[in-house]
């Protein structure tokens, strides 16, 4: 009866801008950051006595997938081999198959059925998406209970373009940050920070902090401000 | 006259809040005489700023236990059913209210109460007292060929028949991610939930705080790995050894740390085969 207990699910899910411009050193940024993630959540996971990390990478460009057809892999499970990048960057196609997820397992998502922290969310894109039917999808997951309490962050990866800030900033709402990387050498930096101290966060003591509040996104954003600004320092 | 359940409770403080010096947040109860059975499961939150939560899980499962222990099976028969819910809603979160303003009436809130908190928190609570009483509710009734379920907050109310786990609410629409529906929302009557099923269509029914659900995630497993054996072992032993020892150890060592409440009824005459 106690064989089946398992420590609590930290989701985190990250969508990943696949289109032509990625390719090269962005996707290759991408790729190691992916890497560095797995090697240090396994890790942290075997000394953790709380949480369970698992991972899904959404990549989209004419189309969204779930990298290797998987969702919710177990961190130590997770078979990363790069990311193709071509066409355009349908970002409707990745809010759908976020939305496909973003339920209790016993309605056929990946968020566990009872308590659990709130998943973390990465948006990465270095361009405007194409069409306009991204608002109406992103409308649609937003009444998602498990999307609106999920930290959430957009990096917009070398654009200095105020329309596609503002559809990240819409992603992310209130519930998290945009950060801009104006170098895409950093960007492996940047993504290891935000999901590595989102996680710090999220597995500590999350089961005993229920209530009405989400003070424990609050608590990651502040952490993340303090260690990108170390980033930037380091020469950003 | 013969009980015809077997009406059960326990809490037990988790091990993470007997680490932090906190107070035990859940509250469970049990009452039974030969015409019924009921009990109450409630967990308060577990936020800084929720500063009496323990007594507000106590006042939301003794409010349950009043209200419930006041209906007669009359009050069910030849009413609308919905007007009946509506009314068992209203009449629980009136007690409730009762009895969160007897609690501060009788020990208001002080300054030290609120010293640990932000500044902010403090204010939340200045301006609504209540607030400090932050919990979730659960309870269930056995009364003649009836049972009631009332519920708010990611505590779980579950039915169980011949071996199958029956999610009595849906609460696929709940806030998610340590965020909960409470008894001290100023809109607490519209997330209230409240439903009276005919007893024949239950061998019994669970409540628990997430102290006890969440380490085992899901719904499946919840009920292969901890429904299933401890019905069965009720059943067979006629005793309830393996629950409270459950209860115990996942408090102690092997849950999350938070606190652990179970509560349920169960048909007496219910098929121990049935949750092999």
């Amino acid at each position: 009866m106690v064989d089946r207990i398992a420590k609590e699910k930290l989701n985190i899910i990250l969508l990943i801008d696949a289109s032509r411009s990625m390719s090269g050193r962005r996707i290759s940024q991408v790729d190691r950051a992916i890497a560095d993630i797995q090697a240090y959540l396994k890790d942290f996971q075997n000394e953790n006595t709380n949480v369970d990390f698992f991972l899904t990478l959404v990549p989209f460009s004419n189309d969204a997938s779930f990298y290797n057809d998987k969702v919710s892999v177990p961190i130590d499970e997770f078979a990363y081999k790069g990311i193709k990048c071509g066409g355009y960057s349908n970002l409707h196609c990745a809010y759908e198959k976020l939305g496909e997820i973003m339920k209790k397992e016993s309605k056929g998502g990946i968020m566990p059925d009872f308590g659990g922290p709130a998943p973390i969310i990465l948006l990465l894109t270095d361009g405007h998406p194409t069409g306009q039917t991204y608002k109406k999808r992103l409308e649609e997951i937003s009444e998602i209970p498990w999307f609106k309490a999920a930290l959430r962050y957009g990096i917009a990866i070398e654009l200095d373009d105020k329309r596609t800030v503002k559809v990240l900033s819409d992603f992310v709402g209130s519930n998290g940050d945009v950060i801009s990387c104006y170098d895409a050498g950093m960007l492996k930096d940047i993504i290891k920070v935000i999901v590595l101290t989102a996680s710090k966060v999220k597995s500590s003591g999350s089961n005993v902090a229920s209530g009405p509040h989400v003070s424990q996104n609050l608590f990651a954003r502040q952490m993340i401000a303090e260690a990108l600004s170390d980033v930037e320092s380091s020469g950003w | 006259m013969v009980k015809m359940y077997y009406a059960f409770n326990r809490t037990k403080v988790g091990y993470a809040h007997l680490r932090e010096k906190k107070p035990c947040q859940d509250f469970s109860s049990s009452y039974q005489d030969p015409e019924r059975a009921i009990v109450t499961c409630c967990d308060g939150h577990g936020g800084a700023k929720y500063i009496r939560s323990d007594k507000g899980s106590q006042a939301a499962s003794e409010a349950v236990m009043n209200v419930f222990y006041g209906l007669g099976s009359s009050f069910f028969s030849g009413r609308n059913r919905e007007n009946v819910e509506e009314k068992i809603k209203l009449m629980v979160l009136c007690e409730y209210n009762r009895l969160v303003e007897r609690s501060l009436s009788d020990k208001p809130i002080r300054k030290r109460e609120l010293a640990g908190l932000s500044e902010e928190e403090a204010d939340s609570i200045r301006f609504n007292k209540a607030k400090a009483y932050g919990t979730t509710l659960t309870g269930a009734m056995a009364l003649g060929k009836w049972i009631v379920v009332i519920a708010i907050g990611d505590s779980e109310a579950l039915g169980v028949k011949k071996g199958e786990l029956i999610q009595i609410f849906d609460n696929s629409d709940d806030p998610a991610g340590n965020v909960t529906y409470s008894m001290c929302q100023e809109d607490a009557f519209y997330h209230l939930r409240v439903t009276i099923l005919p007893a024949k269509e239950l061998d019994g029914v669970l409540l628990c705080s997430d102290g006890l659900s969440s380490p085992y995630q899901s719904y499946d497993n919840f009920h292969k790995s901890f429904i299933r054996p401890m019905v069965k072992s009720v059943l067979q032993a006629k005793s309830f050894s393996m629950p409270d020892e459950l209860v115990d150890r996942l408090a102690a060592e092997l849950g999350t740390g938070d606190d652990v409440s179970l509560a349920f009824l169960l048909k007496k005459r219910a098929k121990a085969r049935h949750y092999r």
